[in-house]
């Protein structure tokens, strides 16, 4: 691993480690992002740990084997997305709302086993393009900014709870159509 | 239900999401994902989805502030502010970011959006100062005496590291270690070992959500390939979390903790009475298949790992969990380990020491092991002891006295095959010959407690000086195995508990429960 005096390194001329991070880094990121999510739950915190995991991964990337066939750049990422995620359940003061260590486990074990994660993110927009253009507007703009449900229920006149199921049902039909689009089996596999 | 119906999955994360999950509906999602797959595959779709929802609209933020405005009642631009731009991990991103600038033109930082400003971010602070560096090979960027070092990693192949933290706590990282510096009294170390003598509050958080905080004390922390944690307290106390919802458990002098996936077990030290809690005790109780050269560090009494040029590996055999068979290629191989209370042999005074062996004739030369005490001054190839206790290459007890050939006497043959204690007693004087005896038990035999014994065989000759380190060798074709090393300054404690005299201790027999994690 880069030493802690990684942060003060000048980055050599013709060095082209930051170009190769970056075209892995592009590749897997929403599989990481996910992953953290995952595990999470909550979009509160998710965004730091992200970048706290990308940072820790381009400090540590010259123990990256890019060379090895077998190296696999986002479960690398995962593992060290998942100390983080464990460092920052550990400095949370109550354990409330966080995943048991044999869930997050089960999660993750899953997680390596489910190897289709970039046709998600194609046939998404597709399946964004079949819900009923209101539906489509909600959910764009809960995810626009980031805007807190409560405020999107206050301008859409209805309570948080009706929006929440409102929210539900249209994850629940992006998951049918993603399922179906992409044939996949019970196993979750294409 | 229609194939569209919405099932309570999909209602739990979205509350989920919203961070309004009761703790009950909480608990019963964390039940489902830990015991049903299908939920499992289900719930990382949604997640996949979520992921690929926040990228696609993120990036029509642009675009669309002034719809977004109507719904969020003019406060996008302050949520904007908070969340992308005073994140302190951005902060640290844009520090990388100043230093490499392709990732903020090929686009770093894909979810947060926000480019880095070069230049406007802090250094981050000196955190800790490397102090020593022995024979240390660097698997991160080499650093040398003296640097100090900001929030980080440091990680080495080999060797020893000391680094002093800014609130004064003393770290040893020994062998194969990695170690991220997270603050000036906390770190994460995710693989080897390491040893702190520390004031209170430092931290030394593990994977698995493991966490020793430090109550004033000097505790080593070793943690395996699989993230395995064992702590082990020298001195003083520590409080050991074996996972996030861990209301935690105080260790103090001589406890040791393994923790692993959020179980638990405690060995701790026998006080029940004060004579009965010997200086040294090393029962092998590693995991299996540890390398003791440079790693271990768990016997009581020790302060720090073993050391020397040959690797022993833990192994089991029936109720031994003890260094298996040892033997060398070529030449002597042998293993040290610092006394945290050295014996003196310029002042009158009694040790006694008991270990057990078994040993597998192979009618060779050289095959003769020993238990001995020297000084860290002494050489260590072959004779640098004062005092060893042990057998010859023709399978016959040895005593030797001094850092010289001539200084042992052979004893009667011993049973070979069949596990022994070897009871050692070490008689220093201040004046005149100084004085060593063993005395060759079967294992299963009851062990006497009280002098005065018949000893199987004496040896006195004046020794001088200190003996501050435990030297344990064995000839090139030795086949000896050996366990539960104990030295005291009483019979007593020198020797395992009435109760069993196995060599390992209840606590190792009979893991505790979780509830005694939770005392």
């Amino acid at each position: 691993m880069p030493s802690s005096d990684r942060h003060d390194d000048a980055m050599p001329a013709g060095d082209d480690r930051p170009a190769r991070f970056m075209k892995l880094f592009n590749r897997h990121s929403r599989q990481i992002y996910a992953y953290i999510l995952c595990l999470v739950g909550n979009t509160t915190d998710v965004d730091d740990l992200h970048s706290e995991t990308n940072l820790a991964m381009w400090q540590s990337f010259d123990q990256f084997d890019e060379s090895d066939p077998q190296s696999d750049f986002a479960a690398w990422g995962r593992t060290i997305a998942r100390y983080r995620v464990l460092r920052y359940f550990d400095s949370r003061k109550t354990a409330a709302r966080q995943f048991s260590t044999q869930t997050i486990e089960a999660l993750s074990q899953e997680v390596e086993h489910m190897a289709h994660t970039d046709r998600v993110h194609e046939t998404l927009g597709e399946c964004l393009q079949k819900l009923p253009p209101e539906q489509y507007e909600l959910i764009r703009c809960r995810y626009l900014q980031a805007i807190h449900a409560r405020k999107i229920a206050e301008q859409l006149g209805i309570s948080v709870f009706t929006l929440y199921k409102r929210l539900a049902h249209i994850r629940q039909q992006l998951l049918n159509c993603i399922r179906r689009t992409l044939n996949l089996d019970a196993e979750g596999r294409l | 239900m229609s194939p569209d119906s919405t099932t309570p999955l999909a209602e739990w994360i979205t509350a989920q999401r919203e961070d309004a999950l009761s703790h009950e509906d909480h608990a019963a999602l964390d039940a489902l994902l830990r015991d049903d797959a299908e939920a499992r595959r289900q719930y990382i779709l949604l997640a996949m989805i979520d992921t690929s929802c926040q990228m696609r609209f993120a990036s029509d933020v642009d675009l669309d502030v002034a719809t977004a405005h109507d719904y969020s009642a003019g406060n996008i631009i302050n949520r904007r502010d908070e969340r992308f731009w005073n994140a302190p991990a951005l902060k640290t991103i844009a520090a990388l970011a100043a230093a490499v600038l392709i990732i903020a033109t090929v686009g770093f930082v894909v979810l947060s959006k926000s480019p880095p400003t070069p230049g406007t971010v802090d250094p981050l602070p000196m955190v800790a100062t490397i102090v020593r560096c022995e024979g240390a090979r660097w698997s991160s960027t080499p650093l040398h005496e003296g640097q100090d070092l900001r929030p980080g990693y440091i990680a080495i192949d080999a060797g020893e590291v000391e680094v002093l933290f800014a609130d004064g706590s003393m770290v040893t990282l020994s062998g194969r270690s990695e170690l991220e510096l997270t603050s000036t009294n906390t770190g994460y170390l995710s693989l080897g070992t390491l040893t702190a003598t520390s004031l209170p509050g430092f931290t030394i958080t593990a994977p698995h959500g493991v966490r020793v905080v430090d109550l004033g004390t000097r505790f080593s922390v070793q943690v395996g390939a699989t993230g395995e944690a064992t702590v082990g307290v020298w001195d003083g106390s520590v409080r050991v979390y074996r996972d996030a919802t861990d209301s935690g458990v105080v260790l103090t002098t001589g406890d040791m903790a393994r923790l692993y996936g959020g179980r638990a077990e405690l060995s701790r030290a026998d006080r029940s009475t004060p004579a009965a809690y010997a200086s040294v005790i090393e029962g092998f109780d590693y995991r299996l298949d540890t390398t003791l050269s440079g790693q271990g560090f768990l016997g009581n009494g020790f302060t720090g790992p073993w050391r020397g040029p040959t690797a022993f590996s833990v192994t089991a055999e029936g109720q031994h969990n003890m260094v298996g068979e040892v033997h060398g290629a070529a030449g002597n191989v042998y293993i040290d380990r610092t006394l945290v209370s050295p014996i003196d042999f310029d002042h009158d005074g009694v040790y006694y020491m008991s270990f057990v062996i078994r040993d597998e004739d192979v009618d060779a030369r050289d095959e003769y092991f020993w238990v001995g005490l020297q000084s860290s001054g002494d050489a260590d190839p072959t004779w640098g002891i004062k005092a060893a206790f042990g057998l010859s290459s023709n399978e016959h007890a040895m005593l030797a006295i001094n850092s010289t050939l001539n200084g042992y006497i052979v004893g009667p043959a011993i049973a070979t095959d069949r596990w022994q204690r070897y009871l050692c007693r070490v008689q220093t004087r201040a004046e005149g010959a100084d004085e060593i005896s063993l005395l060759i038990l079967d294992a299963e035999e009851t062990t006497p407690r009280d002098e005065p014994l018949e000893w199987t065989m004496t040896l006195s000759r004046p020794i001088t000086g200190i003996a501050d380190e435990l030297h344990i060798q064995a000839g090139p074709k030795t086949r000896t195995r050996f366990d539960d090393i104990r030295i005291g300054a009483t019979l007593d404690s020198a020797l395992p508990s009435h109760r069993s005299e196995s060599p390992r201790s209840e606590s190792d027999n009979h893991p505790p429960s979780q509830k005694e994690i939770s005392e």
